[in-house]
């Protein structure tokens, strides 16, 4: 937990002492227990291999829910679950720590530390147990590094017969850690391996509009993230340096190699925007079917993290079993894939001095850069124990395309071409 | 003959009993609150146990539910809410996740549940239609 975030929570708590004492006071909790294992031995999202994990699924969580009168409230969740800084280890995070005020049956303002309205599930993502799949489709799921903001909501509710519209709208600040991954480094400035880079979001903005009618749903939202990197500037282009005169021979100015000062190709904030389209349809025989579509693109910088991502779902109920299936897909743009190919495999000659750094640096520019081609199949099944508690197993086969900055590719190998499976087992529990 | 006629008189007589008797005994839920507050139709009720309404005619309403596994609880979800146990905690364990609330108190009674309302403003809840009184307030019945 940050000491920002502890800062968060005494100072909401020390502000409404008073009317705490006086509270009803609510606490639940939920939990996963859970494990993924591979096929192959090189590592997938962070965690996975064929050591099998309990890391990528096993979370858990405390929420307190506190009735400060008949209209105010205040919710207090944190969780522990693997750190998002480095790769080893559990760490506690306050996950939301707002106040809440619901004048009316049509208003909610809550302010403090809270979860945007993102995706479908992205809002409950923690919680195993409010969604079927073992694993909500990673490829939509990762589009950002943290759903968290602190700031302001505000929700509109319109009830009619048979029908409900609500229009959420959120204004914020955020931090998160970026993962990213070098497959070769830097000889002498850079290790091989993972390491992590500071994220600030110095507003993150959005308005998301939803419909619910009889067992259906329908939801379309913008979002907006202004954000900058630990790692320094970045760039909007990445201008190529002849060393040749009169060849082809050169390389291309990265992240990994020295910017030069005051560049107008030197981007200090980076502005992102996410739409997303997302259906849920009740269908016959207790099937439902359920699509989420979402378009990523960074405006001011060039970077292979401009995406279309999307997967579509079908799930039965039979009795206490809900067996389903998905497809999902990822893919970087197809002009920022081809830069992405053409960085990846631009190698200077021996004679060159330096060629070596020159050489890694392109390969670990292109990691930076990040390129995504990927889709994944998954069939699986969640078992109700109780209404508080389920079981889920799931297969998921994946393939990689052109590449795929999900997977830690081995020493001098890519991440391209590549297909694995997954299995994976929890159990899923609330209080 | 005749003796065998009145003997499968005497059985369907027995049986005819002994259905209306069974229909007696099955709890039929019928929704009380605190005085003062409107009747109801079917769709607010929902919208008051989902959470998605608060108040009524300017009075902020408090639903409470009997404990889980009550035999008037599932009825109640059964008949009014249209969902089964594991479906109507599905739907809290989403919302209170998404930071919208958190479901109704349950209580352990039908007595325990008369007390609350009574005692508690905005109070909404529901008892065995045999428990009706003429001093409570029954906000909708007979769900049809």
């Amino acid at each position: 937990m940050t000491a920002r975030q502890l800062a968060w929570c005494a100072l909401i708590l020390l502000g409404m002492q008073p009317l705490i004492g006086r509270a009803e006071l609510s606490i639940s909790g939920f939990g996963t227990l859970g494990g993924t294992i591979s096929n192959q031995d090189f590592i997938y999202q962070r965690f996975i291999d064929n050591s099998g994990t309990l890391k990528n699924d096993t979370i858990g969580g405390l929420q307190l829910d506190a009735d400060l009168g008949t209209t105010w409230g205040l919710t207090l969740q944190t969780k522990l679950a693997p750190s998002q800084q480095r790769d080893t280890g559990f760490d506690p995070t306050l996950s939301w720590a707002f106040l809440s005020w619901r004048p009316t049956n049509e208003w909610l303002l809550r302010l403090g530390r809270l979860r945007i309205p993102g995706f479908l599930h992205s809002t409950t993502m923690d919680v195993g147990m409010s969604f079927t799949f073992a694993h909500l489709p990673f490829e939509l799921y990762s589009v950002s590094p943290t759903f968290d903001t602190a700031g302001i909501s505000i929700s509109k509710t319109w009830l009619q017969p048979g029908r409900e519209w609500s229009l959420d709208g959120y204004l914020g600040v955020s931090e998160a850690d970026w993962r990213y991954y070098f497959r070769d480094g830097i000889p002498a400035n850079a290790p091989a391996g993972a390491f992590f880079s500071e994220v600030n979001m110095d507003l993150t903005t959005g308005l998301v509009l939803a419909l619910n009618e009889r067992g259906n749903r329908w939801r379309v939202g913008l979002h907006r993230v202004d954000f900058k990197l630990g790692l320094g500037s970045l760039l909007n282009e990445y201008t190529f340096v002849t060393l040749l005169p009169g060849t082809k021979i050169g390389y291309y100015q990265t992240l990994t190699t020295p910017l030069i000062p005051n560049s107008p190709h030197n981007v200090e904030t980076a502005i992102a925007y996410a739409l997303n389209l997302s259906m849920e349809l009740s269908l016959p025989y207790q099937l439902r079917l359920t699509t989420e579509y979402v378009q990523r693109r960074i405006v001011n910088i060039t970077t292979g993290l401009d995406v279309n991502v999307g997967y579509i779902a079908l799930e039965k109920r039979i009795g206490k079993w809900t067996p389903y299936s998905y497809w999902s897909a990822i893919r970087s743009l197809t002009p920022r894939l081809n830069f992405y190919d053409t960085l990846n495999t631009n190698r200077v000659p021996k004679l060159i001095p330096n060629a070596a750094m020159i050489n890694a640096s392109q390969r670990s520019g292109a990691d930076l850069y990040h390129a995504y081609d990927q889709q994944s199949i998954a069939i699986g099944t969640a078992y109700q124990l109780t209404p508080q508690s389920k079981l889920k197993f799931e297969w998921i086969n994946t393939r990689s395309g052109r590449a795929s900055s999900f997977i830690d590719a081995p020493l001098g190998e890519e991440t391209g071409h590549r297909q694995f499976n997954l299995f994976s087992f929890s159990y899923n529990a609330v209080f | 003959m005749q003796y065998f006629e009145e003997q499968h008189l005497r059985l369907l007589i027995l049986i005819i009993l002994l259905f209306f008797v069974t229909l007696s005994v099955v709890a039929e839920p019928l929704i009380i609150g605190h005085a003062g507050l409107p009747t109801l139709d079917r769709s607010t009720l929902q919208h008051i146990y989902t959470g998605k309404i608060v108040e009524l005619q300017g009075i902020r309403v408090i639903p409470v539910n009997l404990a889980v596994g009550h035999h008037l609880r599932q009825r109640f979800l059964e008949l009014y809410m249209q969902q089964d146990e594991n479906q109507y905690a599905a739907y809290w364990i989403m919302r209170r996740y998404v930071g919208k609330g958190k479901p109704p108190k349950d209580l352990n009674s039908t007595a325990e549940m008369q007390r609350f309302i009574t005692e508690t403003p905005g109070a909404i809840g529901y008892i065995d239609s045999n428990e009706a009184s003429p001093e409570l307030n029954i906000l909708l019945k007979n769900f049809e």
